[in-house]
């Protein structure tokens, strides 16, 4: 069954009643509909001067030019050729908007997704008609199954001589056929068929964002993890150098490092970061928009039960996940001002960028400048994660809540995707650091349980340690 | 075509089908009178002149007669609707178009107009009502072939206290302030009113000026009497209630039987709930309200063929019982028997005819405030020719003031420039322009023509008021002063 529409252009009256039908159905906002008429005045006064209405709507075209330009998947024809927009899935991008030659797609600003017509696909599926057919008074339009040669839109196609607003030049497969003639080609002649063309976001998604998430990213992380082993292969040649100050006496064996809240944190931001990162990545189902394909993306909404499920799950734990850290993050490090404390860098940490990829390396056996409690590439590490937390979050919160206008969303899909890259650049090296190479087991370890071992402290963390110290007989002022 | 010369056109079509014995010469023969002074009458009238007093192409217009000759009687010569403009020549434009469709053999034919079948139904009984005094036009020995009462001669009757004084006005959903020209005297006239009480859905501008107001309720929340519905299948509808009432506002049955209640006079209004009284309309009539409620509509037999049969003969509503193509009565009363044209005056330089008609997104002055039909149609336009834009120094969709003799002015509204409108002409759509508050929706867009309508002309045959003889001036609206509408008044 193939749904399609025939409208006769000369019976219509140009009455807009189709129009107000469809905006009731479907409660569209303010300025918006998903069809329109159209009023054309052409020729000259005392020769030719003639009317043409142009009652528009979607063509449900065999070829969808729209569905590809849609990142989520949230647009896609149905078996009986209807284009529809699933309002679940659309975050309101207006991606498609351009991408459609007729014109036939809007992003409401009150609903902040895409509408469209739909042919009434669920009032159709239980026997009524569409509303703009039900509702014409002129009963210029018919609707129907165009494959079963007998119906009654089929017949009068061929009666009248119907055929699809289509030009030399653009011919997608429309599905919404016009007669009679004359009209049909003064509605052509009025160059309602434009050029589609895809926007600058779609451009930027396929020259920039792709290729980077494939041909940079992604091997980055994979070169961070595999250096890791290799840093692990040298260190067994070498012997660690012997601590520079002996075993103090007035320390306890383990210093406390993390308290439990957050350690809680941590763990609850690598879970996150984990289910985040891979549903967000396969929210991207589309191919012009999949970065590694598009068999993942179907498998996991298949397995999530459906992309509104997926995207659901993902908006949603995106929203907990920034609900928890974000709060806890303030209140742990009293407001951020502890938190810039504790990334501010010294001239120490500057010098230990330099020497300490050096020493990983084998290329020099310089003892590491003195750190404090965080070491610089953590502190770098800490920069990144939270700006690009505060990035990620944000740009979701748009496109969670489609708020502001398409183009606003669109940006949001770019910034959320390069934030969530930076990042993912940081991560690999922080995972690769605590969790491959083995000299930092200690420091994975005091994650877990909360206490470092001194010694290792001592040689990583010296300034720490010091400062530790100094405070004396009051016992160390971790944070517990 | 030039307003006001359809009369012109129609007679160059009889002088033609006369001229060429194409007329439906066994139709006119069985039903017709006065053929013979017809065909003098339109001698004169050749597709030339016609097609000057039009300014009109003459091959188009004597195409168009080919086209209608060739397609008798299968041939809709419709009137339409609001049909009084310019005064007496309406009647005698309706005339001709009629007499055209009588030529054709059009009448009760397939293609033509149908003989229409209205259902009865019984009335509720009620005592039999007074004879009423002669109405204002009756006494005033005006308007011999009227069938109702004329709102200017009620209107002039309040002003003047001629040919008797009105001292209240009972005005249900009519917006005064729109619906009639001459603001000036619908204004003097309110004056005059002890008791003016306006019952309407929507607060318009009359609402304003009521010394009592009676708030009814939507059609969606009311039973409104049987619709009797005549056509070619005669049908009746029933108007029903789809959700209650919100407010205290109470349909007009309603509030018209408590108010007779009042006034001693409730015997006229026996019925207790209104669903009785469907119910006994109904009585007889193959339905009920039960089944009505759910179907809707009751389609009865119908009892009179829309067509004449071949040997029919039947009675036209005429005193002959024929169709009169050369009125006695029309003669008798001192009016032209058969149609006559009357060129409409040209506009005085720098001047335009101001017309008026309908949108088919909007009933009358009342649906502006609907949102939905606001979103699509927000505003009127005036509709200007191209070549007197320039001029005028007006630009498409530039927000222009229309303004008449008097000193009225409405607007801002957007100017449409369009060949679609003939160059000593401006056209709007009626209904808006509205400046009472209470239209929180439709409030302060477009424009009113009845605003700038001072000048009318009463159809002295039937008492119609014809408003396209008002002369108006455009010019774009002040940036300054007039861009805000509703700023300060």
């Amino acid at each position: 069954m193939r749904y399609g529409m025939m409208i006769e252009l000369d019976h219509c009256i140009g009455c807009q009643a189709c129009v107000t039908a469809c905006k009731e159905r479907w409660d569209s906002g303010p300025g918006a509909a998903r069809d329109w008429v159209m009023t054309f005045t052409h020729g000259e006064r005392g020769k030719d001067l003639g009317l043409t209405f142009y009652p528009g709507l979607c063509n449900h075209c065999d070829d969808h030019p729209c569905t590809a330009d849609c990142p989520t998947g949230a647009t896609y024809a149905d078996e009986h050729g209807v284009v529809v927009v699933d309002p679940q899935v659309c975050i309101g991008c207006g991606n498609c908007v351009s991408a459609c030659p007729y014109g036939a797609r809007h992003a409401d600003p009150r609903k902040g997704i895409v509408e469209k017509c739909n042919f009434c696909a669920p009032y159709v599926a239980r026997g009524e008609a569409p509303a703009c057919v039900a509702t014409c008074l002129a009963e210029c339009r018919h609707f129907g199954d165009l494959d079963d040669l007998d119906s009654e839109v089929r017949r009068l196609i061929a009666a009248r001589g119907a055929k699809p607003l289509t030009t030399e030049a653009i011919n997608i497969g429309p599905q919404v056929y016009y007669a009679p003639a004359a009209e049909r080609l003064q509605v052509l002649a009025q160059g309602v068929v434009q050029n589609y063309r895809s926007t600058l976001f779609t451009h930027t998604w396929e020259s920039v964002t792709r290729p980077l998430a494939r041909w940079a990213v992604a091997p980055a992380v994979v070169a961070v993890g595999v250096a890791g082993f290799l840093v692990n292969l040298r260190a067994r040649k070498h012997v660690e150098p012997a601590p520079a100050s002996p075993p103090s006496a007035e320390l306890p064996r383990t210093l406390p490092r993390h308290r439990a809240g957050m350690r809680f944190l941590h763990w609850f931001n690598v879970l996150s970061w984990t289910l985040l990162l891979v549903s967000g990545t396969f929210l991207f189902s589309t191919p012009r928009f999949a970065l590694f394909g598009t068999s993942l993306p179907a498998w996991l909404a298949e397995v999530a039960g459906s992309r509104a499920s997926l995207l659901w799950f993902h908006a949603a734990w995106g929203v907990l996940w920034a609900g928890i850290t974000i709060p806890l993050f303030l209140i742990f490090k009293r407001g951020g001002i502890e938190a810039l404390r504790e990334v501010w860098p010294t001239y120490d940490d500057l010098r230990w960028l330099w020497v300490k990829p050096l020493v990983m390396l084998g290329l020099t056996t310089e003892p590491l400048p003195p750190q404090g409690k965080y070491n610089f590439g953590q502190k770098l590490f800490a920069i990144s994660a939270v700006a690009g937390t505060a990035l990620i979050v944000a740009s979701g919160v748009v496109m969670t809540f489609h708020l502001g206008p398409a183009e606003v969303v669109r940006a949001a899909i770019l910034v959320h995707k390069l934030a969530v890259m930076l990042a993912l650049l940081g991560i690999a090296v922080h995972v690769t650091m605590a969790a491959i190479i083995v000299e930092e087991r200690p420091a994975l370890w005091s994650m877990i349980v909360g206490e470092i071992d001194t010694e290792h402290a001592r040689a990583h963390n010296r300034a720490w340690v010091e400062e530790l110290r100094e405070q004396g007989h009051d016992g160390p002022r971790g944070e517990r | 075509m030039r307003p006001g010369s359809d009369t012109a056109v129609i007679l160059a079509w009889l002088h033609l089908i006369i001229r060429d014995r194409a007329y439906d010469a066994e139709f006119v023969a069985r039903h017709c009178t006065g053929l013979a002074e017809l065909a003098e009458h339109v001698k004169p009238f050749t597709p030339e002149w016609a097609a000057a007093q039009a300014e009109v192409d003459v091959g188009t217009l004597v195409r168009a007669y080919e086209l209608i000759r060739a397609a008798r009687p299968a041939v809709l010569v419709h009137p339409g609707r609001h049909v009084t403009w310019y005064g007496e020549v309406d009647t005698q434009r309706a005339r001709a178009q009629a007499i055209l469709t009588a030529l054709l053999g059009a009448f009760w034919r397939p293609g033509g107009i149908y003989r229409p079948e209205t259902p009865s139904l019984a009335d509720y009984p009620s005592p039999d009502y007074p004879e009423p005094p002669p109405n204002v036009d009756q006494a005033a020995g005006r308007y011999p072939f009227a069938k109702e009462v004329s709102t200017t001669g009620l209107r002039d009757a309040t002003r003047s206290g001629k040919p008797y004084p009105i001292k209240g006005w009972y005005v249900h959903g009519t917006n005064l302030i729109q619906a009639m020209p001459n603001i000036h005297h619908t204004l003097e006239a309110i004056a005059q009113l002890e008791l003016l009480v306006v019952c309407d859905v929507m607060p318009t501008e009359i609402t304003a000026w009521a010394d009592v107001l009676l708030p009814e309720c939507t059609y969606l929340e009311r039973y409104d009497d049987l619709f009797v519905g005549s056509g070619k299948r005669p049908y009746i509808g029933l108007r029903q209630p789809v959700v209650t009432t919100p407010y205290d506002t109470r349909p007009a049955h309603r509030i018209a039987k408590e108010l007779a209640r009042e006034l001693g006079v409730g015997d006229y209004f026996a019925w207790g709930s209104f669903e009785e009284y469907l119910e006994a309309r109904l009585a007889g009539s193959g339905t009920t309200l039960a089944e009505l409620r759910r179907t809707g509509v009751h389609f009865p037999a119908p009892t009179v063929a829309p067509y004449l049969a071949p040997d029919e003969e039947p009675h036209w509503h005429t005193p002959s019982g024929k169709v009169e193509l050369f009125s006695q009565q029309l003669a008798e009363k001192g009016f032209a028997p058969l149609p006559v044209y009357v060129a409409q005056p040209a506009p005085p330089q720098g001047w335009f005819r101001l017309t008026y008609g309908r949108s088919p997104l909007h009933t009358f002055g009342r649906t502006q405030n609907n949102e939905v039909l606001f979103d699509v149609s927000p505003t009127n336009c005036l509709w200007l020719n191209p070549c007197c834009a320039d001029a005028l120094g007006v630009v498409s969709g530039g927000p222009v003031m229309v303004e008449n003799d008097h000193g009225d002015v409405t607007g801002p509204l957007p100017a449409r420039i369009s060949e679609r409108v003939q160059k000593h002409t401006v056209y709007m759509v009626h209904g808006f322009g509205h400046r009472a508050p209470g239209m929180t929706v439709a409030c302060c867009n477009g424009g009113s023509d009845t605003a700038v309508i001072d000048n009318y002309a009463i159809d002295p045959i039937t008492g119609s008021t014809g408003m396209r003889v008002q002369f108006v001036r455009v010019r774009p609206a002040d940036p300054q002063t007039e861009a805000k509408p509703c700023g300060t008044a």
